[in-house]
């Protein structure tokens, strides 16, 4: 108590004592609180930077002309920003088409996971079935296996089925997932048992109780796994790596590589082929990171 | 010996609006003091300042003759149980009872004596093992309460501990509160919006209402003189019976007119005080008690109200009776032998001399003694 | 009669768990099994069963250095990425705990790595660590063959990794922050405890319950680590970053040792799934609340 060495005790004091007292106080105390404020905000952005470092480079990479990166001198900050190196990387590699692979590929395995994963949720709410719980057990099993476990039996299954290369090879072994499964669940649990009861005194079909009724009613888990599930298959290097021969076929992981091996002049043209398919993920990220979360967290860690 | 004044203290956000408008109150060593009032009434707030935890925006607050505006609610020597008990939830009954003491370092062998000894005085020695998740309601209300008498502060501050409890629950702590309060002898402040509760427990009963202090006074005073409509009709349950009217004169009597025509005779010494009001609106307030059977002896056999009964609960070993005229809505504590039922009429017979007068524009007890009764 | 609607009705569910249970079926409890049986096999070229040799895959493991050194790099990456990237989250969610302007710009900014693909990431290192031109040496004034140098490489790979990992985190502990009720920094302030002692007393033990959910998640993720190795190093120097699933993946698509990629995927599979049992068996010891 010590840093009020201006007290005053009770009784003994002027109004103008007073006075100065409170407006010395309230001073610190304002002063204290802009300090506390700055130096929070302060931390914020060094760690921000420190964060976002990585990114931030490979931008500024993507933008300087390779004479300038090719020099011993400290180049944070292009000295002639150009933005040939994503026309020539756009140019260079079908990059375009990489874009519209990964698009298709993601795309379609995020609307058929919401499928598949709606439907078995709905089945182990409010359904009830022989075994139920054994499969349910099973379901969650599953997270346990790594995919780097199956994948090699994964490979040789696609290709005596001859379906190497192809869209479907892509997309098909991602069409459903035991986490989405679980966080539907979740979500269908938290809704009272009448609710199904009345819609089928009311004459609804399941199917239709599931369109009709549950996916308006969990939208926000559905957004949450839209966007984990895309930005996951959008991320996807193992499997595409595995089972994809020829260009057309590549997703944008797989494609960028090509950026890198053609010649060692070339490392601008990469990151502009980098920073050009981070930016669809980051989009979709950052616009839907408050649904994500909500979604995230709200049924399946607190449930 | 601790004392706690404030003086002009004030809260507000934006300058414009306050919460708390000169608040200033003088707390005594042992005082059982209440703050209550309707929600939003900033009791809480005012609680949470002297406790450190909201910033005075004007005003000062003394603890022990030492200015504590500007003292971080470590250094205050308060202790506080909280709303939703605010138990740590990682830690034990023990560790909970403990932190207080730990956290300044006293000896572990003190420590344990003072955890066994509070825990025994609450009779929740055989939960020290346990978390507050496997607590229930009241064992975690005892744990609160606990955590708070561990160390001898200045003064012990609740808000609304037991608002969360179920109603027998309640009165049951509601006594041990106030045999705790006799036991330690130290300041308590409490914060509830429950009158009974204020009547119950305190010495000092402070009524807020819009941020400001309406009345300071024994929870006695306070019931029978209220100092203006707003405690008269917050205080006492059920609700004071409130009729709006006029003063009158009736030959020479004084009478109070009711809505509905009613005359009501005004007390003899309270007569030349009202005759002034005449013509102006006033509110005569009159407690359930007040009314009494017209067939009782020593009933009141001219200053009698009728009413249609609406509803009749049994209290055990009296009715409340429920009643409508057309005009007003009153209620009256009869005895339990009355015939009448729901939609029969029912005269009653009011005693005047404990009815309530209060100016209808200012809503101000016109008879408030303020203490000099 | 009734029996019977009863029992179609009961059907009818199965109808709903057969989209997810194909794929399930097809492409993870067949492939499963079938790597567990390809592991007791050699195989041609084309992953076919050839000729069953028992466990001698798995001895041909246990006996085998490269496959030590492979367990033992990956521990070694699993625990610094598994203490980077928690620590990350810890610190970034601590700043983000109390609103300040802009809060919402820096906390899209620590969960962003959640979103980069581990490919990109690792070309955006590779250049960074660059021992010629990279932005590391020049900001730090070394000299450091980052990635050729076998006593760096793992940790750069790991460094990178627990950069991608730590987004997540950030999310789970700003959500377990949250879930702490105020009104006990509020109680431990009247109580007389200082900043320090309420971070150490109550809110690290507030996290633990979603510290450990984030753990374990944390350990099966950096496990199952891939991209970043295949572009960043290969594997190497040497095998110094050889982690087992970069091991598989050489053993299988450039050695066409199926079976003996097959046990090593059985052997991986055996590893998280113990560590997960063994971590929800101290769970459940451990008091709840």
């Amino acid at each position: 108590m010590a840093d009020y060495t201006v007290s005053i005790s009770q009784n003994e004091y002027t109004a103008a004592q007073l006075e100065q007292l409170h407006t010395q106080m309230n001073a610190r105390a304002l002063r204290r609180r802009r300090i506390r404020q700055t130096v929070l905000v302060a931390l914020n952005i060094v760690m921000a930077l420190f964060m976002l470092f990585p990114l931030l480079y490979a931008v500024s990479v993507s933008i300087m002309p390779s004479s300038e990166l090719f020099t011993m001198d400290m180049n944070l900050i292009p000295q002639n920003p150009t933005f040939e190196n994503y026309v020539r990387a756009l140019t260079q590699v079908p990059l375009g088409r990489f874009i519209l692979n990964s698009f298709l590929v993601a795309g379609t395995i995020t609307i058929g996971q919401i499928i598949t994963c709606s439907l078995a949720a709905f089945a182990f709410a409010f359904l009830n079935f022989k075994g139920k719980n054994v499969l349910f057990m099973l379901v969650m099993a599953t997270m346990m296996v790594p995919g780097e476990a199956t994948i090699i039996s994964n490979y040789l299954t696609v290709s005596s089925l001859g379906i190497l290369d192809t869209y479907i090879v892509l997309i098909l072994p991602y069409l459903t997932s035991a986490m989405g499964i679980f966080l539907f669940r979740q979500f269908y649990l938290s809704f009272p048992m009448s609710l199904y009861e009345s819609a089928k005194l009311d004459g609804c079909s399941n199917l239709r109780f599931v369109v009709k009724i549950l996916i308006p009613l969990t939208k926000s888990a559905i957004g949450a796994m839209a966007i984990y599930t895309f930005i996951n298959s959008w991320n996807m290097y193992m499997w595409p790596l595995l089972v994809t021969g020829s260009a057309e076929m590549r997703t944008v992981q797989i494609g960028i590589s090509m950026l890198e091996s053609v010649d060692a002049q070339s490392i601008t043209l990469m990151m502009a082929g980098v920073v050009t398919i981070i930016i669809p993920s980051m989009v979709i990220f950052v616009v839907g990171q408050k649904q994500l979360i909500r979604g995230m967290f709200s049924g399946a860690v607190k449930g | 010996m601790s004392e706690i004044v404030l003086k002009n203290v004030c809260k507000t956000y934006d300058k414009k609006q306050y919460v708390v408008k000169d608040f200033s109150l003088t707390i005594e060593d042992g005082e059982f003091v209440i703050f209550v009032g309707p929600s939003g009434c900033g009791k809480s707030t005012t609680l949470r300042m002297i406790a450190g935890l909201e910033d005075i925006s004007s005003g000062e607050l003394w603890i022990d003759g030492q200015l504590c505006n500007y003292v971080e609610p470590q250094e205050r020597d308060l202790s506080m149980v909280f709303q939703n008990y605010a138990l740590y939830p990682n830690m034990n009954v023990y560790d909970n009872l403990a932190f207080s003491l730990q956290i300044r370092k006293i000896p572990k062998h003190e420590i344990d004596k003072k955890v066994h000894e509070t825990a025994k005085m609450l009779g929740i020695d055989h939960l020290l093992k346990r978390r507050p998740a496997q607590l229930s309601g009241g064992q975690k209300q005892r744990v609160a309460i606990g955590s708070a008498i561990m160390r001898k502060p200045k003064a012990f501050l609740m808000d609304e501990p037991l608002s969360n409890l179920d109603a027998k629950l309640r009165t049951q702590m509601r006594v041990e509160l106030a045999e705790l309060h006799k036991k330690l002898d130290t300041i308590m402040i409490y914060v509830t919006h429950d009158q009974t509760e204020a009547m119950t427990l305190g010495t000092k009963i402070v009524v807020l209402n819009g941020g400001y202090i309406q009345q300071v006074a024994r929870p006695r005073e306070i019931y029978e003189d209220p100092v203006n409509l707003f405690v008269a009709g917050f205080i006492g349950s059920p609700t004071m019976n409130f009729f709006e009217g006029t003063i009158e004169k009736d030959g020479e009597h004084t009478v109070f007119r009711a809505k509905n025509g009613t005359a009501l005779k005004v007390p003899a010494a309270r007569a030349a005080v009202l005759s002034g009001y005449a013509g102006k609106k006033v509110v005569m307030g009159i407690r359930s008690e007040d009314f009494h059977d017209v067939r009782e002896t020593g009933a009141d056999a001219e200053n009698r109200i009728r009413g249609r009964v609406t509803a009749r609960e049994l209290l055990g070993a009296e009715s409340m009776y429920w009643l409508e005229n057309g005009a007003d809505e009153f209620a009256a504590k009869l005895p339990v032998t009355l015939s009448e039922r729901v939609g029969d009429s029912l005269e009653v017979a009011a005693d005047m001399s404990r009815a309530h007068f209060f100016d209808g524009e200012t809503e101000n007890n016109i008879f408030y003694a303020g203490g000099q009764q | 009669m009734k029996t019977w609607t009863e029992k179609l009705k009961g059907a009818g569910a199965y109808a709903y768990l057969i989209p997810c249970f194909a794929v399930f079926g097809l492409f993870l409890f067949y492939p499963f099994v079938k790597t567990i049986y390809l592991s007791f096999y050699k195989t041609d070229k084309l992953g076919q069963a050839k000729l069953f040799v028992g466990a001698e895959n798995y001895m041909d493991l246990l006996t085998s250095e490269s496959f030590y050194n492979s367990i033992v790099v990956t521990l070694i990456f699993v625990v610094i990425v598994v203490i980077g990237s928690m620590l990350l989250g810890l610190i970034t969610a601590v700043l983000c705990s109390k609103a300040f302007p802009g809060i919402r710009a820096f906390s899209t900014s620590y969960a962003l790595p959640m979103a980069i693909a581990s490919s990109g990431a690792a070309m955006i290192f590779k250049i960074i660590l660059n021992p010629t031109i990279g932005i590391l040496n020049k900001l730090l004034n070394l000299d450091i063959n980052w990635i050729s140098d076998p006593k760096y490489a793992l940790i750069c790979v790991a460094v990178l990794t627990a950069w991608l990992n730590s987004g997540i985190n950030f999310l789970y502990f700003s959500a377990g922050l949250g879930n702490i009720d105020d009104s006990i920094y509020e109680r431990a302030s009247v109580d007389g405890a200082n900043a320090v002692q309420k971070f150490f007393r109550l809110t690290l033990p507030g996290l633990s319950p979603i510290m450990f959910y984030t753990l374990v998640v944390n350990i099966i993720q950096a496990f199952q680590s891939f991209g970043q190795v295949k572009i960043l190093t290969q594997g190497g120097p040497g095998e110094s970053t050889n982690l087992i699933v970069y091991s598989i993946y050489r053993d299988a698509f450039f050695n066409y040792r199926f079976g003996s990629a097959a046990a090593q995927s059985v052997i991986l599979f055996l590893i998280i799934m113990a560590l997960t049992l063994v971590m929800f068996k101290i769970e459940n010891k451990g008091v709840k609340y």
